[in-house]
Order: C-alpha cells, then sequence, then structure tokens
C-alpha cells in the first residue's frame, strides 16, 4: 500500500490530521499535509482509507495493491 | 440555438438572501433550485448568481481564475475602502496574504490554546452555573471566541460586549440598516486605527495585530489601509461564525435527544459529530464571486462582472453526495462539507473554530446536560451571511461553581 497527499490539492483543511494523527502531519508556512514516513506500514487501512474519504479536496491517494482489497 | 440554449432551464427567481423569508425557509429554497434550476439568477440586489450544487460550489471554489475574489462583489457592496485581505484577493498573492497570518492559525496552535479554551469556558459558565438559567449564546458561545480573537490581536478583551455589537451590526445589519451597519464599521476601524497607533507609539508585542503591521507582500509592508482590513476579516471571523455553529448545535441536542445522550455516553463521537453539524447547520451559508470574463458555465451564460454566490450551507445538503442529507448522522461516512468553503480560501480560523465549539459543547454536555430551551430561539434577523442564533435562553439543574475556576484564564494567553 502506498499513500499520497497531493500538494496542488491540499488547502490545508487538516480532517486527515484529526483523523489519522500518526500518519500526517502539518506543514504549518505551507498551509497543507504531508504524509508521515512510513505512515502506509504503521497505520491500518480503515484509518487511512477514513482520511481519504473525509478530504474535501480529494487530495489523498491511496494506493492499494491487490491482496490488500 | 445549442444543446445548452434547450437545456438551460429559466434561470430567474427572487431570491434575497437577506429576508426573514429566507432567513426562515433557507433549505427548503435550496431544495425547490437544485430541483428547478441549480445555477440560478435572482433579480435581488441588483442581480446576481446562485450556485446550490455541490459540484458547482466545489468547481467555483477551485477556479480563481474565472470565479474572482477581487472586491467590489459582496451582496449588497460592502462599502469598505480598502480589501479585506486575504478574503478579497486571489492567487497567487493571496497565499502571500496568508503567510502572515498561518502560523497563528496552524492545527497545532489550535490544539496549543485548548487549555485555555476550557478555563475560558469554565470561567463563563460558572458565571451562570447556580442560576439554573442562562442565555447560553449570549452568555457562552459568543464571549468565548470573541474573547480569543481579542486578545491574539492583542486588544483589550474587556471591552468584548462593544467590540461585539459593532461586528454585529456590521455582518446582519448591513443589508436592512446600512447608516447603523456603518456606525459599526466606522467604530471598527476607529478602534484597530487606535491599536496600531499603540504598537507604533511602544513598539510591537506578541500578538496578531504586531504580526500583521510587519508581514510584508512582495517584500513591502502592507498599506495601512489593508492592516485594518486584515484585522477587521480577523475580527468577522472569529466573533461571529464559531458561535453560530454552536447555538445551532444546541438547538439540534435539545430537539434531537438520541444525539445528546449519543455525545454523553460517547464523547468521542464528537470530532465526527462536529463535523457533521459544519455539514447540516453550517453558520456561513454562502461566499460571493465576480466572473471574469463571459463564459458558459453547467449550461448557463454568465457575464464578466457578474456577481456569484456559492452557497456551501445549500452544497452540503446535496442528496447527490450526502444520504438523507437533511438527517443529522454521526456515523456519516465520507462527509466531505464545505463549511469552510474549499479551493484556495479555506476558512484560515477552521482549526481554532472546531476546538473551541468541542470545548464549549463538552463542557456544556458535561455540566448542564440536561438543558433545555426554555423559550423563543432568537435568530440573527439576516441570515444571508452568517445563520446563526442570537439568544439562546435555557434550563438546566443548577451546579456548583468548578474548582477550576480561577483567573487563570484571563493571564494564560
Amino acid at each position: 500500500m502506498k499513500i499520497f497527499v497531493d500538494p496542488a490539492r491540499c488547502r490545508g483543511h487538516a480532517r486527515c490530521l484529526s483523523i489519522a494523527p500518526d500518519a500526517f502531519e502539518f506543514l504549518d508556512l505551507e498551509d497543507r499535509s504531508a504524509v508521515v514516513d512510513g505512515a502506509a506500514d504503521h497505520t491500518d487501512l480503515a484509518t487511512l482509507r477514513a482520511a481519504e474519504m473525509e478530504c474535501p479536496e480529494r487530495a489523498i491517494i491511496l494506493e492499494i495493491s491487490e491482496d490488500q482489497t | 440555438m445549442t444543446i445548452a440554449d434547450v437545456e438551460a432551464p429559466d434561470p430567474s427567481v427572487d431570491i434575497d438572501h437577506h429576508s426573514a423569508y429566507f432567513r426562515e425557509h433557507n433549505y427548503e429554497i435550496y431544495e425547490d433550485l437544485r430541483e428547478r434550476c441549480p445555477v440560478a439568477h435572482s433579480t435581488a440586489w441588483g442581480g446576481f448568481w446562485l450556485l446550490v450544487n455541490y459540484q458547482d460550489v466545489y468547481d467555483a471554489g477551485q477556479d480563481n481564475e474565472l470565479f474572482s475574489s477581487a472586491m467590489e462583489k459582496a451582496i449588497p457592496m460592502v462599502g469598505n475602502p480598502d480589501p479585506f485581505v486575504p478574503i478579497d484577493t486571489d492567487p497567487p498573492v493571496l497565499k502571500q496574504y496568508r503567510r502572515i497570518g498561518l502560523p497563528w492559525f496552524s492545527p497545532s496552535s489550535a490544539k496549543a490554546l485548548e487549555p485555555m479554551f476550557r478555563e475560558l469556558a469554565t470561567e463563563l459558565i460558572d458565571e451562570f452555573i447556580e442560576a439554573g438559567e442562562a442565555d447560553i449564546v449570549g452568555q457562552l458561545t459568543t464571549p468565548l471566541p470573541a474573547r480569543w480573537i481579542l486578545r491574539m490581536l492583542g486588544f483589550d478583551e474587556s471591552r468584548w460586549r462593544e467590540w461585539i455589537e459593532w461586528i454585529h451590526s456590521a455582518v446582519h445589519d448591513r443589508s436592512h440598516d446600512p447608516d447603523k451597519a456603518m456606525a459599526g464599521v466606522t467604530n471598527i476601524y476607529t478602534n484597530i486605527t487606535a491599536e496600531m497607533a499603540r504598537r507604533r507609539a511602544d513598539g510591537y508585542g506578541d500578538d496578531l495585530l504586531s504580526a500583521i503591521m510587519q508581514g510584508k507582500v512582495d517584500g513591502e509592508p502592507l498599506p495601512d489601509g489593508l492592516v485594518i482590513g486584515y484585522a477587521f476579516l480577523m475580527l468577522l471571523g472569529g466573533m461571529d461564525t464559531t458561535s453560530g455553529l454552536t447555538g445551532n448545535s444546541l438547538v439540534r441536542l435539545d430537539e434531537q435527544p438520541e444525539l445528546r445522550r449519543r455525545l454523553i455516553e460517547d464523547p468521542d463521537v464528537l470530532p465526527k459529530a462536529t463535523e457533521e453539524f459544519l455539514r447540516h447547520d453550517t453558520p456561513s451559508q454562502g461566499l460571493a464571486r465576480i466572473i471574469t470574463r463571459d463564459c458558459e458555465f453547467k449550461g448557463q451564460q454568465l457575464r464578466e462582472g457578474d456577481r456569484v454566490l456559492l452557497m456551501f450551507a445549500a452544497a452540503n445538503r446535496d442528496p447527490e453526495v450526502f444520504t438523507d442529507p437533511d438527517r443529522i448522522d454521526f456515523d456519516r461516512v465520507g462527509n466531505r462539507h464545505l463549511a469552510f468553503g474549499a479551493g484556495a480560501h479555506r476558512c484560515m480560523g477552521s482549526n481554532h473554530a472546531r476546538v473551541m465549539f468541542q470545548v464549549m459543547i463538552s463542557e456544556i454536555l458535561t455540566r448542564l446536560p440536561d438543558y433545555t430551551i426554555s423559550g423563543e430561539i432568537e435568530r440573527f434577523e439576516d441570515a444571508g451571511d452568517v445563520y446563526a442564533v442570537r439568544r439562546l435562553p435555557i434550563r438546566f439543574t443548577p451546579g456548583p461553581r468548578s474548582s477550576r475556576a480561577g483567573s487563570a484564564a484571563t493571564s494564560a494567553a
């Protein structure tokens, strides 16, 4: 599984930080979220998927390999 | 004749979003427009477009080049001599204006202020907890955000009542009593100017106004008019909308006891409940943009200079996006609401709004969990900009003042 935050789409709503605080960090002066290194390995899929589904800008991209779906 | 000409419905309506009728029927109006003509043109206020579908509002919010935020777009016009930055600007300069304030509004700064918000809430609730009755909007949800924003700007927070009166007048009286609104605006300008003079005389402090005064755009400090506009915008955002959200939600918790019970029994659901109240009871109903060139948008012909209202509150009830949109469902999945807007102008205070809302709701449900609305719910006459409760009388079983209360809330800024 891979997870990205598209920096061009993210507008800093910070919904992902509230849902998955261990997986995302906030770049204050950039006004946007970024994925914490290794987040895909230490955060469960349901939590990451929730963050992706609540993002108003659809800036979170989850790539799930076939054996995880 | 093109296909668009055939398919597009007659867009003409006479909706006045500042009217009493709108205040009482806003969600019915949105639903009717959605079915009849989702890109509608109102003849009110010299003419303007209304967008009510989620996708349309979202798309307009993303396209700053076509849907500009350049000034002179408010419906009706505000008449302020200088733009309110950052909200009255477009990218790319928008980002430079936002950056001046961003350190004060980050998620971590909001989180760091939670203990201060809780102390302030405790202190305010102490003032009425023994009485068993209160105007919860006038005595808690209004002063808490107001005192915080004044404190952050480095203003005298003990004068919050005056500031609130001016801000409420500037927002809620501007369509039906422009003279009164202008008096409020004048007071705000005068007092911000005095605060600026004080800093020039005594030196800058660790406060948001000092940061705005020292901020630079394209390497240059902001002219005084823009500093005033920036500070004005912070007061507008801070003083009205968070109280609006909290008041609206307290009404829902009274109407729907099962929601209240859920929040009391399962406090961990509060973050999701916050998003659902933002969606269902959006305070900022909509914001305006101005069209920069003639174009076709979703079948309607828009002209350069046309004004367009992006109705966030309507988008948040769009059944294409939200199943059973009129129902409050804390377990809703995929709640991509637009209560804070979308795109480059996302509300700068959103992180603080959430924390303040959650602190107020949790303190109310802890200390006066059995409150009931005991009189008339008095709303602001004009809901066109901010849909909010002005006065909310409640009764509850009296409780003791808190041992936590002290003077810390006024000193721990």
